[in-house]
């Protein structure tokens, strides 16, 4: 091993930090003992790794843990009133639509389905054959969902109501 | 210093090129936290928070922030930790949250000096003395010059670019392996020892007058 030779600098910083080891570390500690060049660098590097050991953190809150369980208690809260409300408001939009389409469907099928299904004469006819049913049924149709809108207003009412009284009760 | 030295030995070493494991108290707490159990999910909490708390002020520079992002950390971990893989170290696992998370903070906001001004010992609060003046009356002149070295370290290790900042206090702070931190921070080994190096090659730099 050669004087005239030095080692590199990430070979003198395994050094300064003790992660170069074993025979490597032997063969470096050795070079670095009989080269200036590199026992300087390697000072310097061993008075950076030593004082980069005196950094030190901020005190972490005594109370962290618990502040922590407390934040995962109101985001699994939050969660699980996101999955209500959208488990609310899928059947309360399928509700809609079923009304709006039922509703406009039953004020005057024909004119509705000659208008769509122009081509389709037997489309026609089963319309056609249907309407008095439709026509029937305009009336609990519109009750029906009129119901049903209310069932599922219930619901997401029962749903966002703790939500709310949470965020009254929190700080 | 322009010509190498070839050894003839690579510079990693074979123990420190597997990746640890998860230990089987962490993977027991884990699967109980999983199943809802909030007191081993507090377990582990206790047991990592000081290095996820560590990485966080490194990261965004301010204690207030640095506890609110490792909550937040910790919170992410929870609602996910079904997808926790145990053949990993759970500690591992919420560094890399908590260092997602500090990272997108970064992003989010403009370049502040947090860390540099809370290095530099200003006070927050208008009004009130800062504490220079009783340095003398403790310990003399050598106590002030440690406490302005101490200043320019933090100073120079705040204004590192968060790659940098993030190996500096995992190896240095925490005492992590270079697979401890690959594992956290998910990089090879070696994008860590380059980091590490290019970290404290700069360092010196800042530095020199503190330094022989």
């Amino acid at each position: 091993m050669s004087a005239h030779l030095h080692l590199t600098e990430e070979q003198i910083q395994g050094l300064a930090d003790g992660t170069l080891r074993g025979p490597e570390g032997m063969a470096a500690r050795e070079h670095v003992d009989s080269c200036e060049e590199c026992s300087a660098e390697m000072s310097m590097y061993g008075a950076l790794v030593q004082r980069l050991t005196t950094l030190q953190d901020p005190i972490i809150p005594a109370d962290f843990t618990t502040s922590v369980l407390e934040a995962v208690e109101h985001r699994e809260h939050a969660l699980t009133q996101h999955r209500h409300t959208l488990l609310a408001a899928i059947p309360a939009g399928l509700v809609g639509v079923f009304a709006i389409l039922g509703w406009a469907l039953s004020a005057a099928p024909t004119a509705h389905v000659d208008g769509f299904l122009e081509m389709w004469t037997v489309g026609r006819h089963v319309v056609s054959a249907a309407a008095p049913v439709l026509e029937a049924a305009r009336l609990p149709l519109g009750l029906g969902a009129f119901v049903f809108s209310a069932a599922i207003l219930c619901i997401l009412i029962r749903a966002l109501r703790p939500a709310a009284a949470a965020a009254h009760a929190s700080p | 210093m322009d010509t190498a030295l070839a050894l003839p030995f690579p510079l990693t070493r074979p123990h420190e090129t597997a990746r640890p494991g998860c230990p089987a108290d962490e993977v027991e707490s884990a699967r109980a936290a999983a199943a809802g159990d909030k007191v081993a999910f507090a377990r582990l909490v206790e047991k990592h928070k000081m290095s996820v708390f560590g990485l966080c002020y490194r990261l965004v520079g301010s204690t207030d922030e640095a506890r609110d992002a490792a909550q937040e950390a910790f919170v992410r971990a929870y609602t996910s930790i079904r997808d926790f893989d145990a053949r990993q170290p759970f500690g591992a696992w919420v560094l890399r949250i908590a260092r997602n998370h500090c990272i997108d903070l970064l992003r989010r906001r403009r370049p502040t000096l947090a860390l540099v001004s809370e290095a530099r010992g200003e006070d927050p609060e208008p009004g009130v003395a800062s504490e220079p003046a009783d340095q003398f009356a403790v310990g003399g002149e050598q106590a002030v010059q440690e406490s302005e070295a101490q200043r320019d370290l933090d100073l120079a290790v705040a204004s590192l670019p968060p790659r940098y900042r993030e190996v500096i206090a995992l190896f240095h702070v925490q005492h992590k392996s270079y697979a401890e931190i690959a594992e956290a921070l998910d990089v090879p080994m070696g994008t860590v020892m380059t980091w590490l190096h290019r970290a404290r090659k700069e360092l010196k730099l800042k530095l020199a007058e503190h330094l022989p």
